[in-house]
């Protein structure tokens, strides 16, 4: 007989880092209490797991930890103001104990991407996934697995970008480009200022046998994929991950579909042609 | 399917079958409701079973997806938690279920099955469940499953089966069941049926006879594909404009259809002791896929009326190649509108 999937994993938090200077955005990490449960949450970069807090509900996020993270996963999660899930974890202390269910969704296309130039665009905290690639893309056992790699992430004020000292890591190693971007000149910061479309366009990444994956705000996603579309991106080698409420996250509660695609299990992740071919009801 | 065998059992009788059966079974029949209207209901004496309810109007999906199920339940305490999962289903059966909802639990038994996640509690419920159906000679005007190829005389996908037969030549009222055994399950209940007699000749003339005339009853059939593929060109189209303008909202339509099945999860919290709860949920409820930003894809009546019927003609079909309507027709008598499924579909044929 089949396991209950809605009954989570055991975990606990044993780590909370605070991500953004409006401290509305926390990285945790979570240690399963059954070591085989870690190897039972056998995940790809891009797919996500209902986080559970008994008492309060449970909440779609994306995995922001590389597979090879071995000994934990992380989630990176916006608080809403009136939201149960998300403000029960943003006060939540070290070692409390939660739920986990997943993981879920396709994720990228890992295999696809092999011997590729791979292209990550970011925009505020939607980075959490492709912080995951980009983890897991740099790991010396895979690195050599994909060619080049250009990372442009943005964000409204240097404050608010997401997993700072890693970017700064990152912007410092010769095997990627990174390229950094605030909306507004700001004290001390050296990275570039402008919004990223703009900055995609000035920095014309090379579509040339090239996969790229984007996240974003939704004005982002509207004037980047324009500057990737005259650049000669194609669109069935172009990635977005899309967000619709959830409940079961295993394709049964019926909420989550985009047309005939249910983003829980037929996504997150689409191409940019599976896109097109989708009614706009997201 | 094979018969294994035939009992005739007197309609006053009935009462004696049924607490039969509910020895060792929870059982679920049409029963009438405090203000007479028939409903599907746990019964709690065997005589509450109705033999006279047409389609009742509360379906028999409860018996698969309790309007609250507990999925588990939980005790926290600072720096600990435990879940315990909920009892194994007790032995349970669908009693009365006309052929149109048989073909619903198809409906469900699709979704619930399906890769990569089978949802275990609504399997072990199906699995604990013997269906038990039950032919239909009247015509109701609102039921229209024979357009969508289900005949009310139909025993496939049940258990056991009830023909209802009426008494002398002139007599019209049913006088007594025969109750066809088809599976395991319904061997089964053997205890139940024993004492019954066997169907005679007379008897099984008399069956195929119910059969005969159900199947000449024939109508046209509505054209699904076509259905289907008008759907796929018209999302954008003024269409909905019309067909969601008198709705209300009240989501009635999905809540006593056979077939509906979105759920909501859901807490309940009594100081340290919780329980993770499914419930019946909706598309036509605004709160139904509203973000937590506030953002909601499905902002007005005319998008949530179309997902109910993209969902049941179109992206069902396209899934599991099963429509997600049996033309019960509960909806139509439900819905203080007045919209008719019926009607939609015409208009979507015709659409040009
Ligand atoms: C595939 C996917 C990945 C996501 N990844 C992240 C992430 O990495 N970081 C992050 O901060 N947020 C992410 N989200 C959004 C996050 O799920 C919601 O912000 C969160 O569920 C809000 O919960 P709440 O209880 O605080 O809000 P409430 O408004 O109280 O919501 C109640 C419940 O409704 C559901 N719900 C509400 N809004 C959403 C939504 N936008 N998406 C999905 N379910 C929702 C949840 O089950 C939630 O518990 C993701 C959503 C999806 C679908
Ligand atoms: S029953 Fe009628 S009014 Fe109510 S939601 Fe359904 S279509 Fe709309
Ligand atoms: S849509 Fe209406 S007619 Fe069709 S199965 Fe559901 S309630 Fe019955
Ligand atoms: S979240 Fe339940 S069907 Fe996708």
């Amino acid at each position: 007989m089949e396991t209950n999937p809605y009954i989570p994993y055991p975990v606990t938090i044993d780590r909370v880092v605070v991500e953004n200077e409006a401290r509305d955005i926390k990285t945790f990490r979570l240690i399963f209490h059954n070591a085989q449960d870690r190897k039972g949450f056998d995940f790809k970069v891009g797919q996500f797991a209902e986080l559970s807090l008994l008492g309060f509900g449970e909440s779609p996020i994306g995995i922001a930890s590389s597979p090879l993270d071995r000994d934990y996963v992380e989630f990176t999660v916006k608080r809403y103001p009136a939201g149960v899930v998300t403000n029960e974890l943003h006060n939540a202390e070290l070692g409390r104990p939660m739920g986990i269910r997943g993981p879920m969704g396709n994720g990228y296309p890992i295999e696809k991407m092999k011997g590729k130039n791979i292209v990550i665009i970011s925009g505020g905290f939607a980075v959490t996934t492709l912080r995951a690639a980009i983890r897991y893309l740099l790991h010396p056992d895979i690195r050599s697995s994909v060619k080049d790699i250009t990372v442009i992430y943005g964000a409204r004020t240097p404050g608010e970008l997401c997993y700072k000292e890693e970017f700064t890591d990152w912007s410092k190693r010769k095997d990627v480009a990174v390229t950094l971007t605030v909306d507004n000149e700001a004290q001390g910061w050296r990275g570039r200022v402008g919004f990223v479309p703009t900055v995609v366009a000035d920095v014309k990444p090379s579509p040339r046998d090239a996969i790229c994956l984007i996240c974003g705000p939704p004005v982002m996603l509207k004037y980047t994929i324009p500057e990737l579309t005259k650049l000669g991106f194609k669109p069935e080698d172009t990635y977005l991950s899309f967000e619709m409420r959830m409940k079961c996250g295993i394709g049964k509660c019926g909420r989550c579909n985009i047309g005939p695609k249910y983003v829980c299990i037929d996504g997150p992740v689409f191409s940019l042609a599976e896109v097109a071919d989708m009614p706009a009801e997201y | 399917m094979m018969t294994r065998e035939i009992r005739i059992i007197p309609l006053s009788e009935m009462p004696a079958f049924v607490g039969a059966l509910m020895q060792g079974h929870k059982v679920l029949a049409p029963t009438r409701n405090d203000d007479g209207l028939c409903v599907f209901a746990w019964l709690a004496a065997p005589e509450q079973a109705d033999w006279t309810c047409g389609i009742p109007q509360v379906p028999p999906k409860q018996a698969f997806l309790p309007r609250t199920e507990i999925l588990f339940t939980y005790h926290r305490e600072k720096g600990r938690e435990t879940i315990t999962p909920p009892p194994a289903p007790e032995p349970q059966i669908a009693l009365g279920l006309h052929p149109c909802d048989v073909q619903a639990v198809k409906v469900l038994d699709a979704v619930f099955s399906a890769e990569p996640s089978p949802d275990q509690p609504y399997l072990a419920r199906r699995a604990a469940t013997t269906l038990i159906g039950r032919g239909f000679t009247e015509q109701d005007p609102l039921v229209f499953c024979r357009e969508l190829g289900i005949d009310p005389m139909d025993n496939r996908d049940c258990d056991a089966f009830l023909v209802p037969l009426a008494g002398g030549q002139a007599e019209h009222t049913t006088s007594r069941m025969a109750l066809e055994i088809l599976t395991d399950k319904g061997v089964a209940l053997r205890l139940a049926y024993d004492g019954f007699p066997k169907a005679g000749v007379e008897d099984l003339a008399a069956i195929a006879e119910a059969r005969k005339q159900s199947a000449a009853r024939g109508v046209p059939l509505l054209d699904m594909a076509v259905i289907q593929r008008r759907l796929e060109n018209i999302f954008n189209s003024d269409l909905w404009n019309r067909i969601h303008e008198p709705c209300v909202g009240c989501g009635a339509c999905a809540f006593l259809c056979p077939t509906c099945h979105c759920f909501d999860i859901q807490e309940e919290v009594m100081g340290q002791d919780g329980a993770r709860v499914r419930v019946w949920d909706t598309c036509q409820f605004d709160l139904f896929t509203r973000h937590a930003s506030g953002h909601n894809p499905r902002l007005s009546q005319k998008e949530r009326s179309r997902q109910r019927i993209m969902h049941k003609f179109s992206y069902g079909v396209g899934k599991f190649h099963i429509p997600f309507c049996v033309g019960c027709g509960r909806c139509i008598a439900v819905c203080p509108a007045h919209n008719d499924v019926r009607q939609i579909l015409k208009e979507i044929s015709d659409f040009k």
